[in-house]
């Protein structure tokens, strides 16, 4: 079995990026963009693992060169595509916060606040 | 012939809980405190977060409410002309962590004075005072008790010993009938400013750590009073002769900062993840992260800003502030919310319910 080495780190990466976005701008006007756009990467990531498995090489695997290992770690890594994405998503999250409304754990450290005040939700 | 008292700071958080749990024994109550558009010359609102006045309280409960700055003796006559006062419950305070020495000594010290000796003059029956169990400061021997030293360990609560002396040395010479509170942190409806700050916190920075300390003997605790048990301590003392030259901590029976912040982390909806940590090496990261907290407030006041959250509110994470409430309890009174957390819940759901805490 072939996988990318960099797997793991780009869906990390990925979960930091999509998670920051989500919580920036989009938690009110698109609720469910995260997880839309969780499940495509995740999946955009499995297809390659699986067209490498099978020897084939779709446009976006051709930028990359993957390294053999065994069939059961690959198996091992390929499933936990997901959870490198999300553990991203939860450190972004705890680091800048998960709504515009907050700013994670930075929050206190800085002096200007660039968070949105509280508002009942059914007042707005 | 129902019981007179004055009730200054009436129209702040714990005043307004003051006048309305005496209208509700049956006393007539008059209210004072600054008219509204005075209140910001010794408020710091340089942020979103600070104590709140509630002008429309006093009216609406049918209070007479009579304007006067204890810092201004003239003010003062008014308040006791023509009337005879069972009780003087001095709530005001300017409790702001933020404001200067001059300014907390101003209204604190000077203005207890000042209003003390108007009340002696007008012979009042009591004269119960709200002072804070921070004039204790950091407690060696915990649980601390009535009697430890003072010790406080920030401005604010060095104007609050100043203004206990100063009232028990009025009560030595001229026999003012006092009674001092030293309440803990208060928290209740309409409560904005200080156990606010933490659910404020914790909300904005969306994530929790629970940490919890080995060994487990240097766990910190968390002081706290509902505003309810505070003035129904108040009204009991009042109506106690034996509480005249005494001091009572007023707080709850006190819980651990872990089981605080559990119980937070679930009542605020927020994750948060546990993370034990080895005593020294949490004392010396927390005090690295006081230092940087101090840095911010400084660096805020040179850019005229406020510090998100005030530095005294910060050294709840490496002081030891555990006091006894077993003096109060010796005395007969019995806690309405004993554990913080019943209280809390309420308070959260009252937050909750005006969108204070979305």
């Amino acid at each position: 079995m072939s996988v990318w080495i960099w797997d793991i780190p780009v869906l990390f990466l990925l979960g930091c990026l999509l998670a920051r976005l989500h919580a920036k701008w989009l938690t009110v006007k698109h609720p469910d963009f995260f997880a839309h756009a969780g499940g495509i990467v995740v999946a955009v990531f499995w297809l390659d693992v699986l067209a490498c498995a099978f020897g084939a090489r779709p446009w976006f695997g051709a930028v990359h060169a993957v390294r053999p290992i065994s069939r059961w770690l690959g198996l091992f890594l390929a499933l936990s595509y997901p959870l490198w994405f999300q553990f991203g998503a939860e450190r972004t999250n705890a680091l800048f916060g998960r709504r515009p409304t907050q700013g994670g754990f930075l929050w206190p450290f800085t002096v200007k606040d660039r968070t949105k005040p509280f508002a009942a939700p059914w007042k707005s | 012939m129902p019981k007179r008292a004055l009730v200054t700071g009436a129209c702040g958080f714990t005043g307004t809980h003051m006048v309305e749990h005496l209208k509700q024994a049956g006393w007539d109550v008059t209210g004072t405190d600054l008219e509204q558009g005075a209140h910001g010359v010794y408020y710091c609102e340089a942020g979103s977060l600070h104590p709140e006045y509630y002008s429309d309280f006093l009216r609406n409960l049918g209070v007479e409410f009579i304007p006067a700055d204890l810092t201004k003796p003239e003010t003062l006559p008014p308040l006791f002309a023509g009337a005879k006062y069972d009780a003087v419950f001095h709530v005001a305070s300017l409790y702001d962590y933020f404001a200067q020495w001059d300014v907390l000594y101003k209204v604190n010290v000077e203005g207890a004075r000042n209003l003390a000796t108007e009340a002696l003059k007008a012979g009042v029956g009591r004269f119960v005072h709200w002072s804070t169990d921070g004039v204790y400061g950091e407690i060696k021997n915990p649980p601390g008790t009535e009697d430890d030293p003072y010790d406080p360990p920030n401005l604010y609560s060095k104007s609050k010993m100043e203004q206990e002396k100063v009232l028990w040395d009025l009560f030595q010479r001229e026999k003012l009938p006092l009674t001092v509170l030293r309440p803990a942190p208060i928290y209740g409806p309409r409560h904005r400013y200080g156990v606010y700050h933490i659910l404020y916190a914790l909300q904005k920075m969306g994530t929790g750590i629970l940490i919890t300390w080995y060994p487990k003997k240097h766990t910190l605790m968390f002081p706290s009073v509902h505003s309810t048990d505070l003035v129904r301590a108040a009204l009991f003392d009042a109506e106690n002769d034996g509480a005249v030259r005494e001091a009572y901590n007023v707080l709850a029976d006190t819980i651990t900062q872990p089981e605080l912040m559990a119980f937070l982390y679930e009542a605020l909806g927020l994750p948060y993840m546990r993370l034990p940590v080895w005593w020294p090496a949490y004392k010396y990261f927390a005090e690295i992260g006081l230092k940087i907290i101090k840095g911010l407030d400084a660096k805020a006041r040179r850019a005229g800003l406020r510090p998100k959250i005030d530095v005294p509110m910060v050294e709840y994470i490496t002081h030891q502030y555990w006091f006894s409430n077993r003096k109060l309890k010796d005395a007969g009174f019995k806690f309405a919310y004993p554990d913080p957390r019943k209280g809390l819940w309420e308070y959260i759901a009252w937050c909750k319910e005006r969108g204070w805490l979305e």
